[in-house]
């Protein structure tokens, strides 16, 4: 009898409090604005309208806008919980699938290149993209057999690399794209009720197929076999699920733009509060989900009451990330399953024996340091390259070389080393194949903290690397300190660093939206960059790391095969894990954050340079260490030659070279291991 | 093994660290400037030492090319030439001969060194971490043209900046000349606004876009030189910013409009014509048709090439199609 009562009073709570709540907030939402309008105009204009200026813009600007904030809330929060269930994850979302970065790409790249697909908000657009996206990421993190984890990682992948060429787009095409970038993060302006009129009945149509099908996904959560043994066809059920949940998605963001997070946010308050039946949690999630939306356009307009607004889904990110973190940090470790992330089986290496692989990298590296150094703006001059050294004619082709080319070669050969070894440790550390400094958070951290340096200090260029440098340790000392509860369990470390990032990638949001400075430069600095870069650069930060900080790894590294033996073996031959772990993944830190502060925030080389090595020499650490090494110099090196000559006299950042060049290589891997 | 692998980098490293030093040398002697002249310039990073006159300059950022067109000099290298075509509507055209030496953001070194300039016109706010690396290719002069100080009156900054361009280049009558040219061309169309008797108008300057058809509005505030050209045209702006705006507009929204509702406002606009909102999205939108200055007919476009962040070219352009728009409608 009680427990009906309480029920009851929780069901009235969750449904009528919610959309209670949901009419409060729409009335706060609509009294806030660029013009100030009396509460008392504000009924009259819903009430009794008239022609008058306060009137329409009531009618027309602001409940648009506030009704806009509802559906895209509980569209994503539907499409969240869809996600959840069918990838049987609970840190499932648009956000951390990478189905936002996917939908934004897509429309950004339309609007540069087929502005004609845009019709209908583009929404055409985004759908492909998203749908697209969601498939990449399913099918390669191993579909229905997936951990968590790595889904997450592999969203985690798929959005760096879906950023990195929307960057390429943005840097381009500076005045194309300008507007974008307000929309790119998030925000509900709306200047009348076309954009309601637009995505209302693609919102309902997802609505209602999801709400049919909410019987099916509770069968669905029992698990595939059960499914099937009632008779079900799981796969119809996924699929028309997901499309339903990818169309909410991609509607919001055609209108709207990505905004994260709400998708994790709504459908877990409604899990918290006990509801794990389809059918009340997708009506709960979508009206929760509406709340939390217009809460966060509400908290962005009192931080920022000024004309200039403040992206919705920056501020949804601040909120979503820590929660996104308690969520890791309250989950019991077998939610996550054991992982397997030992990394790839012997029996794909080619075991080639160090004596053989070292000189074949050398000589390349020597090669391509050739090409690189007689190769410029007009293509490639071997001749007048030997001339100028040998020839002694050619002083003005000689200093160019020298004081030009080589030294930032020699940047990107070292910072690529650097890199790549840092990617190493923390792979070995985590005891996963998908870490690198950029999953743990340190490349955001460092990206805060030069923003940070840039425009709130306003000081000189000179302290960004400085900054970037303490933007990296503090990030990483929050990362560590947060799992010190979970004694550096691996899984859960890579999961805040996302939380992390996600937190950092916000304030870096929010940063270059309220600064409206230099957006093009920012980005350029994001996404890693050779570009003048020389014996400064080299001296003050690539140097030390090489003298002081290799040869301690150099020490170690053999620590990080007895940890690739789990824990318990580990402990059982005397090592000190949780210390060790620590110390190691320090290094791996120092290397990252100077790294960062000499060439900016340089993705994928790390991730991508282990792996080339295990392939090459099998798991071995101590194998691996030099043959990574020259891997992560040669990968750098050639993207910079790409980066200098590719659309001479245009520079590409050579952070997004490497990201075109490994993105495809580690898809192809990630499918390889599924 | 190992230990002598790092051994090798290092050793590598090190030669050619070594090997770089002997040829900074050289590069001091690339220069002879025989002339005697040597004038000292403060820029944004201090007093830099010009010898000579240089002839043979490279600019990075579009209104320094301007500048120099404006005395006379055709520049030998520009950054983001298509841009520059693009948006500056001046009659002096830049030569064909002129060269594209990368992006404004990332100007290519490389493309730099070759045309060997014996000067270097660079920004703070673009280049000040390249500026070490310009240094070695050859004298540079950085403005700071959106620093607190410079950016309080953008239009005595654009006059300040000319005027030191055309010291370095010792063509500082031709920069008199040319200043006096240009505030005689506003005197003669503040005439024109007389006439038209539009005098102490008050007005607000807009340029206008869309993002995901959502109208992104940039209000043009008093330090800009929008509105210091219209000012000297005895145009009143009727926003006030409370903060400096570093590039002299504020971004807002359609609503924001609504603040400026006096009789007789008006309001000028700057769009591009496929992107014209307030023809496509805002056109007979209640929130839109109701303000004052659209009810009235006080709505004044301006050319989508417009462009108001230039030199004193670009203001001497701008000043007759501000009046233009204002008089003729």
């Amino acid at each position: 009898m009680r427990t009906t009562l309480q029920k009851s009073i929780v069901a009235v709570l969750t449904f009528g409090g919610g959309t209670a709540l949901l009419f409060l907030l729409t009335f706060i939402h609509i009294n806030q604005g660029n013009v100030s309008i009396p509460a008392a105009t504000v009924i009259d204009a819903i009430l009794k309208p008239t022609d008058t200026l306060a009137h329409h813009t009531v009618r027309i600007l602001r409940l648009p806008r506030a009704m806009m904030g509802i559906l895209a809330g509980g569209a994503l929060a539907v499409a969240g919980v869809v996600l959840q269930t069918v990838t049987k994850n609970p840190l499932s979302s648009a956000s951390t699938l990478g189905i936002h970065s996917g939908t934004y790409f897509a429309v950004v790249a339309s609007t540069v290149f087929f502005p004609v697909a845009l019709f209908g908000n583009g929404v055409v657009v985004a759908f492909l993209g998203g749908i697209g996206t969601f498939l990449i990421v399913f099918i390669l993190s191993g579909g229905n057999r997936a951990s968590p984890v790595r889904m997450v990682l592999a969203g985690m992948i798929v959005t760096f690399l879906f950023s990195s060429l929307t960057s390429v787009l943005q840097i381009f095409y500076e005045n194309e794209t300008a507007g974008l970038f307000l929309w790119g993060s998030g925000t509900l302006i709306q200047n009348d009720w076309s954009g309601v009129q637009f995505s209302y009945p693609f919102v309902i149509v997802g609505f209602v197929v999801i709400l049919a099908l909410s019987f099916k996904l509770d069968t669905l959560t029992l698990g595939d076999d059960v499914a099937i043994a009632l008779g079900q066809n799981v796969n119809v059920v996924k699929f028309t699920s997901v499309v339903a949940a990818v169309l909410l998605t991609s509607v919001t963001v055609s209108v709207v733009g990505p905004i994260g997070f709400v998708g994790l946010v709504a459908p877990h308050i409604i899990k918290l509060i006990g509801y794990r039946k389809h059918v009340p949690l997708v009506i709960a999630s979508f009206i929760w989900g509406g709340n939390v939306l217009l809460m966060a356009d509400i908290l962005a307009r009192i931080i920022d009451p000024s004309f200039s607004e403040l992206p919705v889904g920056a501020i949804t990110a601040l909120i979503g990330a820590p929660w996104l973190i308690w969520l890791v940090l309250r989950m019991k470790k077998t939610q996550y399953g054991e992982e397997n992330t030992s990394v790839i089986a012997g029996k794909m290496t080619a075991g080639m024996p160090l004596r053989v692989i070292l000189p074949i990298l050398a000589g390349l590296i020597v090669i391509v340091l050739f090409v690189n150094l007689a190769s410029g703006n007009y293509g490639f001059e071997p001749v007048l390259m030997y001339q100028a050294f040998f020839g002694d004619t050619n002083d003005f082709m000689k200093n160019l070389v020298l004081d030009l080319r080589l030294p930032r070669a020699i940047v990107a050969l070292t910072s690529g080393m650097i890199l790549a070894v840092s990617g190493l440790i923390f792979q070995g550390v985590l005891r996963n194949p998908l870490a690198d400094p950029s999953v743990i958070g340190i490349t955001s951290g460092a990206g805060v903290g030069a923003l940070l340096t840039m425009f709130v200090f306003g000081v000189s260029a000179f302290w960004i690397p400085i900054g970037a440098m303490v933007g990296s340790f503090v990030f990483f000392m929050v990362v560590m300190l947060l799992a010190i509860r979970a004694k550096f369990q691996p899984t859960i470390l890579a999961l805040l660093g996302i939380g992390v990032s996600a937190f950092g990638s916000a304030i870096i949001q929010i940063l270059v939206v309220q600064s409206d400075l230099g957006v093009a430069a920012a980005l350029t600095w994001l996404s890693g960059t050779t570009y003048a870069k020389g014996w400064t650069e080299f001296t003050h930060y690539l140097l030390w790391p090489i003298v002081i900080i290799f040869p301690l790894i150099g020490l170690r590294i053999s620590i990080l095969d007895t940890l690739s033996l789990g824990d318990d073996t580990a402990k059982g031959l005397g090592l000190r894990v949780m210390s060790s772990r620590f110390q190691l993944a320090f290094l791996a830190t120092i290397l990252a954050a100077f790294s960062v502060a000499a060439v900016g925030a340089i993705g994928f080389i790390g991730l991508i340079a282990p792996h080339v090595a295990r392939l090459i020499v099998g798991p071995s650490n101590r194998r691996l260490l030099p043959v990574t090494l020259l891997i992560g110099g040669l990968l750098l090196l050639v993207a910079d030659l790409f980066s200098r000559t590719l659309l001479a006299p245009n520079e590409i950042p050579s952070g997004i070279i490497v990201a075109i060049i490994g993105a495809p290589y580690f898809l192809w891997l990630m499918k390889r291991r599924s | 093994m190992k230990k002598a692998i790092i051994l090798a980098c290092i050793l590598v490293l090190t030669l050619l660290a070594a090997c770089n030093d002997p040829s900074k040398e050289d590069t001091k002697s690339k220069d002879e400037n025989t002339t005697d002249r040597e004038i000292k310039i403060e820029d944004a990073m201090g007093t830099q030492t010009i010898k000579g006159t240089p002839k043979n300059i490279v600019v990075l950022e579009w209104s320094y090319a301007e500048d120099l067109l404006a005395l006379g000099i055709q520049p030998t290298g520009v950054a983001d030439l298509d841009g520059y075509n693009k948006w500056i509507n001046v009659d002096e055209k830049l030569a064909k001969s002129v060269k594209d030496v990368g992006t404004r953001q990332e100007p290519n070194l490389e493309a730099i060194s070759r045309l060997n300039p014996d000067l270097i016109i660079a920004v703070k706010y673009r280049h000040e971490d390249i500026l070490d690396n310009l240094k070695d290719i050859a004298p540079v002069v950085t403005f700071a043209p959106y620093s607190e100080e410079a950016t309080k009156n953008q239009y005595k900054n654009m006059k300040e900046e000319f005027k030191k361009v055309a010291t370095i280049v010792d063509k500082t009558e031709e920069a008199e000349l040319a200043i006096s040219d240009l505030e005689g061309f506003i005197d003669d169309q503040a005439k024109r606004v007389k006439d038209a008797g539009l005098e102490g108008s008050k007005y607000i300057a807009t340029q206008a876009y869309s993002a995901q058809n959502t109208p992104i509005i940039r209000m043009f505030t008093g330090n800009s030189i929008v509105s210091q050209i219209m000012e000297r045209l005895s145009f009143e702006n009727a926003y006030e910013s409370d903060k400096l705006e570093p590039y002299g507009y504020s971004e807002v929204t359609i609503e924001a409009l609504q603040n400026f509702q006096e009789e007789e406002l008006q309001f000028l606009y700057i769009v591009q014509e496929d992107d014209n909102i307030f023809e496509n999205q805002l056109k007979g939108n209640p929130v839109w048709e109701n303000l004052s200055f659209v009810k009235n007919g006080n709505t004044h476009q301006l050319p989508g090439d417009t462009w108001t962040f230039g030199g004193i070219l670009s203001a001497h352009v701008l000043t007759e199609q501000l009046v233009d728009a204002m008089v003729e409608e």
